[in-house]
């Protein structure tokens, strides 16, 4: 490969993964110099430009300086407590969430995540406690969320007019984001005809659309494979960069390097 | 069939070692990447090739360990200097107590393996 078509195709890599300009250039111009110096091939001192823009991408948000803890609160939750009939779900949990932060919550099934999250959301009630936040939020669920008989791009224009987005801001701000994942979207197939992992991009993508200033995340990357899952923490990290906050659950163990906040959650019962 | 003394170190020894490596290269001098590469080289510690070294300064930077900065080069697009911040050099001298020690227990193991 022509260190110019590396180079292109590197730069082309690191945009679609959402560097902005002014750090791409920079990645670019300091990567090209060192080729240039070292008179070696491209391929030889870096591997492939979409490999070694994942690795750049991944250094630069793999921070082990988090957020600053004194950013201004987004969600805190007190004391949070549910019960299902007699037997305990949540007991006692407190959330400070901050702007710029992404929160993990991992545990085994049963542990609550879930409920967390739908109490997170508003959409039920806690026995005890109280959940503060004046942040907009956007929900992806565990399951369902999209409708199986609608085409991607109408489920864009749908969730996008709850935004305020006419249907070609809805339909453009959808694809990007679709990009970033590693997905290109067709109307060939409504909901119901889509893999899990798509699907599973869909409902991600209908939380983000609006640019809510919370994300709340039902294990959204289950059914990605490894290079999506990748995309996803990117896509993530992007957004927190941007002083968007987000709680994910999950079961993966890569959570635990990737979030800036673990609460593991236990059985309770 | 012999091994020459002057064969590259396994690349995945490095690995471990490089951030510390980088850190103490930066102690006295700002250098820049490709200075950085060539000064590892001769000083034995094999080739490493730019797509580990610039993640690995990446990773640094994003700590507060090192800062860079752009500076002016003959007719060309300029480089990146990269210097030690005071958190890297806290960092270095802790770094370099710990593998003082480290390899002084490997070491050891070592030689009795081969004496044995």
């Amino acid at each position: 490969m022509k260190t110019e078509t590396w180079l292109q195709k590197f730069s082309f890599e690191l945009e679609s993964r959402g560097l902005d300009p002014k750090r791409r250039s920079e990645v670019v111009v300091e990567t090209a110099g060192f080729i240039d110096e070292s008179g070696t091939e491209p391929l030889e001192q870096f591997g492939f430009p979409s490999d070694y823009a994942a690795s750049v991408i991944s250094a630069l948000g793999e921070t082990t300086n988090p957020s600053p803890p004194d950013n201004p609160t987004i969600m805190s939750a007190n004391q949070l407590s549910k019960s299902y009939r007699s037997s305990s779900v949540l007991s006692q949990i407190d959330i400070d969430l901050r702007e710029g932060q992404i929160l993990a919550l991992i545990g085994p099934n049963g542990s609550g995540k879930t409920t967390l999250l739908k109490i997170l959301a508003g959409m039920i009630q806690p026995d005890h406690g109280t959940v503060t936040t004046s942040a907009s939020i956007g929900y992806c669920p565990q399951i369902g969320g999209i409708n199986p008989n609608l085409r991607p791009t109408e489920h864009l224009q749908l969730f996008g007019a709850g935004f305020g987005l006419d249907k070609d801001q809805a339909t453009a701000e959808g694809k990007r984001l679709a990009g970033q994942l590693d997905w290109e979207i067709t109307d060939r197939m409504t909901a119901s005809e889509l893999s899990g992992g798509t699907a599973q991009k869909l409902s991600l993508i209908l939380a983000m659309l609006g640019r809510p200033d919370l994300l709340l995340l039902d294990e959204p990357y289950q059914g990605f494979d490894n290079k999506s899952a990748q995309r996803f923490w990117e896509l993530l990290w992007t957004w927190r960069d941007n002083g968007g906050a987000a709680i994910v659950s999950s079961h993966s163990e890569d959570v635990l390097i990737r979030a800036d906040q673990i609460l593991e959650l236990e059985p309770t019962s | 069939m012999s091994i020459s003394l002057t064969q590259e170190p396994p690349k995945n020894w490095l690995r471990g070692v490089l951030e510390p490596c980088l850190l103490a290269l930066l102690n006295d001098n700002e250098r820049y990447g490709y200075e950085l590469s060539a000064l590892l080289a001769e000083a034995g510690l094999g080739t490493v090739p730019g797509g580990s070294l610039y993640p690995a300064l990446l990773r640094l930077e994003k700590s507060g360990l090192i800062t860079s900065e752009w500076k002016a080069g003959d007719g060309g697009p300029g480089r990146k200097y990269y210097r030690l911040t005071d958190q890297g050099n806290t960092r270095l001298a802790d770094n370099a107590d710990q593998w003082l020690r480290f390899s002084a227990s490997v070491q050891e193991v070592l030689e009795q393996g081969r004496t044995s």
